[in-house]
């Protein structure tokens, strides 16, 4: 079984009156990616800052890295990047980190300029933050979290003001912390497209309630196209679509709903095919969508994300 | 706490702020200098009193640079208060480092950072403090020093080893209500967080305070109210420090005032500190 990195058991956050939490169960194991989708307003923001300390929980339980107590001394595992750059300005790159090894006790000097490498900031030599592009400043709030070597980054909006290439070559370097070094990433995105090609487990975060937890395998075969069809007899619809319907790429779920594949335009042949075996098809349609159609649906309706 | 210290350090020298703070000191200097120059040995302001019965000082509070009986002889008491008055820039200075340095990391979400690294906020506050107080220590014990020989190298007063204590017992009486002006300037930034109010809110604080001591210090104690306000002023104490009124009991004064940052404003801090979410 994985080690479970990061979980919440009906976590709840309140101001007052107002619910932005809301019973939240999740669950991070290590070496896992784990993409956090929500539209503005959601709760993911509230969600990292309560796991990074920055706000309080008003009930739940959170364990970091198994223990449920003393979080404090588990969080100098974790390396985080939170909305905004939060940088000095008025300084280098290379003397924010150093003043983020000194505070976090860090010995080894060196890894300063290994990772400025990293994020491919080590050529800005006395240039300020001042002077940084956004994509620039998002990639040294990178080197600021990646510093220590981190068991567990959690990374806000981390692709925001990067190019193409940034967000490609940030995108390899997660997947390779991940694989590589063990290293368990919760990120947060709008840009749902970046995150389907990143992560490996979702959680779908709506008015503070987490409707939806799903492994990137799971999500996949939600949003391949397919035939959804649910008939009166599973076991002879199973026999007519591989017999007479040559069919072989489907699957059966545990609702009888049956899953097909292939020939998806041939709904109108399919249901005669079962309609002449004496087999009442009670629920046919063709679904399969991108993550954002996705995610809509699943919120009930278009938002912006 | 070590390493919270170190890092505060880092970020101060790192800051304009560690540039800054000294060309401020020395503007401050340069002012001083500019009225022993100009005014050919007397100057007197932020003060109310009855000047013309008091050719001395005994009726008035406020600011006295260069005020001598006789400038030919001038006595080490008009020495130090001329001193102790110049101390008037480093409420400015004092608060500009105090709340510059303090709310920057809350200004670019960098306090952010050691709490959610797992390091205690409280230390990190602590570590700040220290590093503000020694930074304006040492920046106040240069500016006093240099003040006071400057003075005596303008009046060509050597003063000897037990005029060097007074003077500096004066000193450090006022770095204790300087310290307390830090703490309770500390207070109001975890409070208040944007520099810009926190500078209004403490300049009206701390000049309006000065203003009504001037208006009210002859019949101080029937005031109950501004009473109160005043004693919470830094500049109070500076000004009865300045005019060497000390007699009225203004130590006594300090080490509470100065206790009663300690014991009140740090712990409130701390509290504070504590229940702190960031945004």
């Amino acid at each position: 079984m994985s080690e479970i990195i990061c979980q919440t058991t009906e976590l709840c956050k309140n101001y007052k009156n107002f619910h932005v939490l809301q019973n939240v169960n999740f669950s991070i194991n290590r070496g896992e990616i784990y993409g956090l989708v929500g539209e503005n307003g959601a709760g993911k923001s509230t969600l990292i800052r309560i796991l990074t300390g920055l706000a309080f929980k008003s009930s739940g339980i959170i364990t970091l890295f198994g223990k449920t107590d003393y979080l404090q001394h588990e969080r100098t595992k974790i390396g985080c990047t939170i909305e905004m750059p939060a940088l000095y300005k008025d300084m280098t790159a290379k003397q924010n980190l150093e003043i983020q090894r000194v505070q976090r006790g860090i010995p080894d000097q060196k890894c300063i300029s290994k990772t400025l490498e990293l994020v491919g900031l080590n050529n800005t030599e006395k240039k300020k933050v001042n002077n940084f592009s956004l994509g620039m400043k998002q990639r040294l709030a990178l080197a600021v979290a990646l510093l220590g070597e981190p068991e567990f980054l959690i990374l806000d909006e981390p692709v925001n003001g990067l190019d193409p290439t940034g967000i490609i070559e940030l995108r390899e370097l997660l997947k390779k912390l991940a694989r590589e070094n063990h290293v368990t990433i919760l990120i947060s995105s709008h840009i749902l497209s970046e995150l389907n090609q990143l992560a490996t487990c979702y959680g779908f975060l709506h008015h503070g309630k987490l409707l939806k937890q799903i492994t990137a395998e799971e999500l996949n075969e939600e949003c391949k196209r397919h035939i959804k069809l649910k008939t009166d007899d599973t076991k002879k619809t199973v026999t007519v679509l591989e017999e007479q319907l040559k069919i072989k790429n489907f699957s059966v779920y545990p609702d009888n709903f049956i899953r097909i594949y292939e020939k998806l335009e041939e709904t109108h042949t399919i249901s005669k095919t079962l309609s002449s075996n004496g087999i009442v098809v009670e629920e046919m349609s063709v679904q399969g969508e991108e993550l954002e159609t996705y995610f809509e649906n699943l919120i009930g309706g278009c938002r912006y994300v | 706490m070590y390493n919270q210290l170190k890092s505060e350090f880092l970020k101060l020298k790192y800051s304009k702020l560690f540039i800054a703070v000294p060309i401020l000191f020395l503007a401050g200097l340069i002012l001083y200098g500019s009225f022993s120059l100009s005014a050919g040995g007397t100057q007197l302001f932020v003060s109310e009193g009855d000047e013309e019965t008091n050719a001395a000082i005994q009726g008035i509070i406020g600011f006295f640079a260069f005020t001598f009986e006789n400038i030919d002889t001038p006595k080490f008491s008009e020495i130090m208060q001329s001193c102790i008055s110049c101390n008037v820039f480093l409420w400015i200075v004092t608060l500009i480092l105090t709340i510059q340095f303090f709310c920057c990391d809350y200004s670019t979400g960098t306090i952010k950072l050691p709490v959610a690294y797992g390091i205690d906020r409280v230390k990190v506050y602590f570590a700040k403090t220290i590093v503000i107080v020694l930074y304006n220590a040492v920046c106040y014990f240069i500016f006093n020093t240099i003040t006071l020989l400057f003075t005596c190298l303008q009046t060509g007063y050597l003063p000897d080893t037990t005029e060097l204590a007074q003077y500096l017992s004066y000193v450090g009486l006022n770095f204790l209500v300087l310290v307390s002006f830090i703490l309770l300037c500390l207070t109001i930034c975890i409070c208040l967080k944007n520099t810009g109010i926190i500078a209004t809110v403490m300049c009206l604080f701390t000049l309006g305070g000065a203003v009504i001591y001037t208006g009210i210090w002859q019949d101080f104690h029937s005031h109950a109210i501004l009473k109160y306000l005043v004693w919470l002023n830094p500049l109070y104490y500076w000004m009865n420090m300045g005019t060497f009124r000390l007699e009225y009991g203004l130590i006594n004064e300090i080490i509470i005032y100065f206790i009663f940052s300690l014991l009140f404003l740090l712990p409130l801090s701390v509290i504070l500190v504590r229940k702190q979410e960031f945004k």
